[in-house]
């Protein structure tokens, strides 16, 4: 169930990046925005939460700052993530809701971002304690639309620039960034062409593509689009005051626009609203503007409430420990995929958090059915269910799934890495699932994921046919190659006998699974307890869900009581995840588990300032506290 | 009088003027020809030009290509190659371009030169050439006091009665200026030559024969040795491409010098940094220093690439020879130390299997008779353990070969382009460009059978011959 390294398999791939790059984000499940710790905007992720980030950013390259805002100066712009990065204080609010504020003390001015809850457009407002000596305000953006990812390569679109952008331009008071599926050599003959006076390509109208549309809440001062980078970028315009004079650019381009500070509020607001054709995105910024920043902002709160009370914690856990469970729960939701059901490890590019990891099945599933998001955790069980793999490929055999993946279904690793444990624990929480659901919804979700879990059953059977003469190998992701481990067998164990259950129930009997379960065990007895019936494992907690000793047996009170202190003394993310196997081995225990009352907030807590934006943290730490606040 | 006029009026008419005609132009041809082909073939370009394409009889090797085997092979999936370069020059000079045109207009001898400043040619042309120019000038289209004229994008120069031209005005002033450029290499026995300066300086002749035989030499460092080398043809199967050389740091080196050619590629960099960290992320180290003492020689190959999967996953072999018995100790031990294995048996070879991340990648080690060979993954061995010939062998004086097979790099090259296109990685192309465009490069390039290059050392020059594109049916003659 517990991922132990906090990471995915891209950072391989991919490098370490900046664990700052998203320290705060907001979302709906299609559009995603996050911010890095300076302010700047480095996430915008569409149509879903692991789709391609639709802006560029890096945290090295100071050219590519995604968006922000700035305060022009004499012979210049102040961009506020650049001069006041170290000032910034990018908060999500206190009540959990994933609205975004960033506190620029320096200069008294605060920004706000958020997600509207029903329409994909995000609003960024700047205010400001006092009016600004220009009465302007200067919204920048290095939009790259992209309108595909890659198979087994998360965040392709940072890497191979080739797949982003194409054209920005400015017309009616807005600003475009736009690009086409699958963009021929012809269609950018078409934009250049149009860039030199011809008319303008046909895909404006017809076709679908990205479309990234922002407009202010009043009419721009100006507006200038030009190349990321260089003399002629749409950042140098905006510095040299450069405005209308540039309103298309071809390639890697952004774009800046200035915005007349309102008075009566002292504050510019920007919408941007993306779609999948130029109508898309023109129809949600109308209806935004028409709304106005107040109303969305009450909307997405009221939304938010809403969403976040099912499941409410009992009164005497207390409005600190309900706050904390509020931003467990946001962050979690802001990360499922609104249409699918997958839920997203994290916004992030770098590394390439943005894909839904098959091993934390059961730790999200589980975390939504505590918090009575059953149709929630129905539909993530069913993404995974119908990603198991249905026929026999090399290094890819049927019944195991891949080990990320996007929301669309496709694979986000590479398809060596085969990790037993995730269709395991598929399985586990498939039955876990099935006994928290409404009698008479059972019928037809047994049905639907009958053909995933015999696959999946029959493929655990198979690899631990011959685990009493030969080693099986799982991918390890500490030591990021293939070992084998009791830790493995005992999830494939939990796995197989909660498979077999469900056959039971529906109406068959796999003898098969349940000889493995029986040759599963005695291995787990084997090397897990000594002659004497005592725990020889290293850690036996991770055996927790084996059963193998019951829950009650006094043979775990040394465990129980060297991890309880171990958890006191280091309030960490893997503390966090100690806490949720010791709550889950004592859920029954009611005695037990108030004793863990004063470690599950502080521990909870340490691991989401870590881990601000991470669904896997965001889970164990709702695990944890509506486990034992109940 | 009016019937002297009508009798000479006859006598320069009819087919008297043709044959005045023809015999003028005829007489024109060989003295044009004999004056283009009387310079030597020189050239002037930068001093920090590092590539140089030079040929004695351009006209003629470009006609030579024509008629060769390696076209006719291309032609039906490419049938002009050099379309491209045809249209660009009848549009910057309003002449389109064959070789008789080529012949009378800029002569025989031809360089063209890659430097910092830009790309230039250096000819000796015709007196066509020369007379247009003339006359340019005479109305008024005169060189600067640089010596450096115009025409179109063009700008150029003479010097020593050749002519230099190119679209950089700064590569021609530097032609003109620099004393200090590389000396040329030509050879007026081959079709073209290639030249390259850097930290590997050499030429390639490129010569007139089936199967574009060429030959030529570079500053290279290769270990000499005596015995022959068996393990290039000794695959099972013919591999995509592999290296043999006496030591591997020679196959090594030999590799860096093909990197300098495509480390500027974008993705290069970030693949080489992710082949980088998996390996250090895998927990494997490097092999003691002398870990292939006592091989004769080694031979790095690549068999294959499943570029249908995910991530495509090269099919990778490793082969050290030995004059005697294989060593006992395994010659890459350390380098797994610490990482479990499996103990395997490969017919009567036994070995390990380094299990690492599934079944497509995971090294397995086997030891033979007189072999210690590594592969990518268990089946590869399974083909290649007990099975790898003793020959034929290369001449003996062979202390590098280099063998690569078209068809499997052209296949290999189709999938791998249409899965970028389809993922819109190649810049301002979709899939149907890329089918328009590129696959029918890449068919006609498949159809080139085996590229076969033999290296010899000879103190700190490897000298090597061979052919580019072996027909596979006289292959293994």
């Amino acid at each position: 169930m517990m991922l132990s390294a906090a990471l995915c398999i891209v950072v391989a791939l991919l490098g370490a990046g900046d664990a700052n790059d998203c320290v705060a984000m907001s979302g709906n499940g299609s559009l995603t925005i996050g911010f890095d710790s300076s302010g700047a905007l480095s996430i915008c992720r569409w149509p879903g939460t692991t789709a391609a980030n639709q802006v560029t950013y890096s945290s090295v390259d100071a050219a590519n700052r995604g968006g922000m805002w700035g305060v022009p100066r004499e012979g210049g712009v102040d961009w506020l993530p650049e001069k006041y990065a170290c000032n910034a204080v990018v908060t999500i609010a206190e009540s959990g809701m994933p609205i975004v504020t960033i506190a620029h003390e320096s200069i008294g001015a605060t920004e706000t971002a958020f997600v509207c809850n029903d329409i994909d457009v995000a609003v960024f407002r700047l205010e400001f304690k006092e009016m600004p000596a220009s009465n302007t305000a200067i919204w920048y953006s290095d939009f790259s639309p992209c309108t595909s990812v890659v198979r087994a390569l998360p965040s392709s679109e940072w890497i191979f620039s080739a797949r982003r952008d194409m054209v920005a331009f400015t017309q009616d008071d807005t600003v475009y960034h736009a690009r086409p599926n699958a963009p021929s050599s012809a269609l950018w003959d078409d934009v250049k062409a149009w860039l030199a006076g011809g008319a303008a390509p046909y895909w404006f109208t017809k076709g679908n593509g990205t479309w990234i549309a922002y407009a202010a809440d009043t009419k721009f001062a100006g507006a200038a689009c030009g190349a990321e980078h260089g003399e002629n970028s749409a950042e140098a315009f905006a510095e040299a005051s450069e405005w209308n004079a540039h309103a298309r650019a071809l390639g890697a381009c952004a774009s800046a626009a200035a915005i007349p500070v309102d008075p009566g509020t002292r504050s510019a607001t920007v919408y941007v609203a993306l779609g999948e054709t130029r109508a898309d995105a023109d129809g949600a910024l109308s209806i935004a503007r028409h709304r106005g920043f107040q109303a969305l902002l009450d909307a997405a709160r009221a939304d938010w409430k809403e969403r976040v009370q099912i499941g409410a914690l009992p009164t005497d856990a207390g409005d600190g420990v309900a706050q904390l469970k509020a931003r467990a729960e946001a962050t979690l939701l802001t990360l499922a995929d609104r249409n699918i059901g997958a839920v997203a490890r994290g916004p992030q590019s770098r590394p390439a958090t943005c894909v839904a990891v098959a091993r934390n099945v059961s730790t999200i599933a589980y975390a939504l059915d505590l918090a009575g998001h059953s149709e929630a955790a129905t539909r993530l069980l069913k993404f995974y269910a119908h990603a198991v793999r249905t026929s026999d490929a090399p290094g890819a055999p049927a019944g195991s799934l891949p080990a990320q993946l996007y929301a669309n279904g496709e694979e986000a690793s590479p398809q060596v890495i085969l990790d037993v444990q995730a269709p395991a624990w598929l399985l586990w929480s498939i039955w876990q699932h099935d006994a928290r659901l409404p009698e008479q919804q059972r019928e037809a979700y047994r049905k639907d994921l009958r053909k995933s879990v015999e696959l999946a059953g029959d493929f655990l059977s198979n690899w631990s046919r011959a685990i009493r003469d030969t080693p099986a190998f799982s991918y390890d992701y500490i030591q990021k190659r293939d070992t084998h481990s009791v830790n493995t067998i005992a999830v494939v164990y939990a796995g197989l006998r909660a498979a077999n259950a469900f056959m039971r129930a529906s109406g068959e009997e796999r003898t098969d699974w349940a000889q493995r379960s029986v040759e599963l065990e005695d291995y787990l007895r084997f090397n897990a307890l000594d002659s004497s019936g005592k725990f020889k494992a290293a850690d036996p907690l991770s055996l927790w869900m084996t059963e193998i000793v019951g829950a009650g047996d006094p043979r775990w009170n040394a465990t129980v009581q060297s991890v309880g202190g171990e958890i006191s003394a280091n309030p960490n993310p893997e503390s966090l995840e100690k806490l949720v196997k010791l709550s889950m081995l004592l859920r029954d225990q009611n005695e037990k588990l108030s004793a863990l009352k004063p470690v599950a907030v502080t521990t909870a807590q340490a691991a989401l300032k870590i881990y601000p934006c991470d669904s896997y943290y965001a889970a164990l730490a709702l695990i944890a506290i509506l486990t034992v606040y109940k | 009088m009016k019937r002297l006029m009508g009798r000479k009026r006859k006598l320069i008419t009819g087919w008297r003027l043709f044959f005045l005609a023809v015999v003028a132009v005829a007489s024109f041809w060989f003295t044009e020809n004999r004056f283009v082909s009387s310079a030597a073939a020189r050239a002037f370009y930068p001093a920090g030009t590092y590539c140089m394409i030079s040929s004695w009889d351009f006209p003629k090797a470009w006609a030579a290509f024509h008629r060769s085997d390696v076209f006719q092979r291309m032609r039906k999936d490419w049938p002009r190659p050099y379309g491209d370069w045809e249209l660009a020059v009848r549009l910057d000079t309003g002449i389109r371009p064959d070789p008789n045109r080529w012949t009378l207009w800029m002569g025989r001898r031809t360089v063209l030169a890659y430097a910092p400043e830009g790309v230039g040619i250096t000819s000796y042309p015709g007196h066509l050439t020369r007379m247009a120019d003339a006359l340019r000038s005479a109305l008024g289209y005169r060189p600067d006091d640089k010596g450096i004229a115009t025409y179109r994008e063009f700008s150029y120069a003479w010097r020593d009665g050749y002519l230099i031209a190119s679209k950089s005005r700064a590569y021609v002033e530097a032609a003109l200026a620099d004393s200090d450029a590389p000396l040329l290499h030509t050879d007026s026995d081959a079709m073209f030559t290639v030249q390259w300066e850097g930290e590997h300086p050499g030429y390639v002749n490129f010569e007139n024969g089936a199967g574009a035989p060429v030959s030529g030499q570079m500053e290279f460092s290769a270990t000499d040795g005596e015995r022959a080398l068996t393990l290039p043809q000794a695959w099972p199967t013919a591999p995509m491409l592999s290296v043999t050389a006496r030591e591997p740091d020679d196959a090594v080196a030999l590799f860096s010098v093909f990197e300098n050619v495509i480390e500027d590629a974008p993705i290069y960099p970030w693949l080489r940094g992710l082949v980088g960290q998996t390996i250090t992320g895998l927990g494997v180290r490097a092999p003691r220093e002398d870990w292939a003492a006592g091989a004769d020689h080694v031979s790095i190959a690549l068999l294959d690439v499943a570029a249908d999967q995910a991530v495509p996953l090269p099919d990778m072999a490793l082969a050290l020879r030995y004059p005697d018995a294989a060593p006992e100790r395994s010659p890459i031990g350390e380098m797994i130390e610490g990482i479990e294995t499996l103990p395997y048996v490969w017919g009567s070879n036994s070995g390990v299997m380094v299990p690492l991340l599934g079944t497509e990648w995971s090294p397995c080690i086997a030891r033979t008779p007189h072999d210690w060979i590594v592969t990518s993954r268990e089946p590869l061995m399974a083909e290649i353990a007990g099975k790898l010939a003793e020959g034929p062998a290369c001449a003996a004086e062979v202390d590098v070969a280099l063998r690569a097979s078209w068809e499997k790099l052209g296949a290999f090259a189709d999938q791998m382009v249409q899965r970028f296109a389809k993922d819109e990685m190649i810049p301002r192309m979709n899939v149907d460009d890329v089918r328009a465009n590129i696959l029918p490069k890449i068919a006609a390039a498949s159809k080139l059978g085996e590229l076969r290059i033999d290296g010899t050392a000879r103190g700190g020059t490897l000298k090597f011959s061979g052919h580019l594109a072996k027909s596979t049916e006289s292959a293994t003659k």
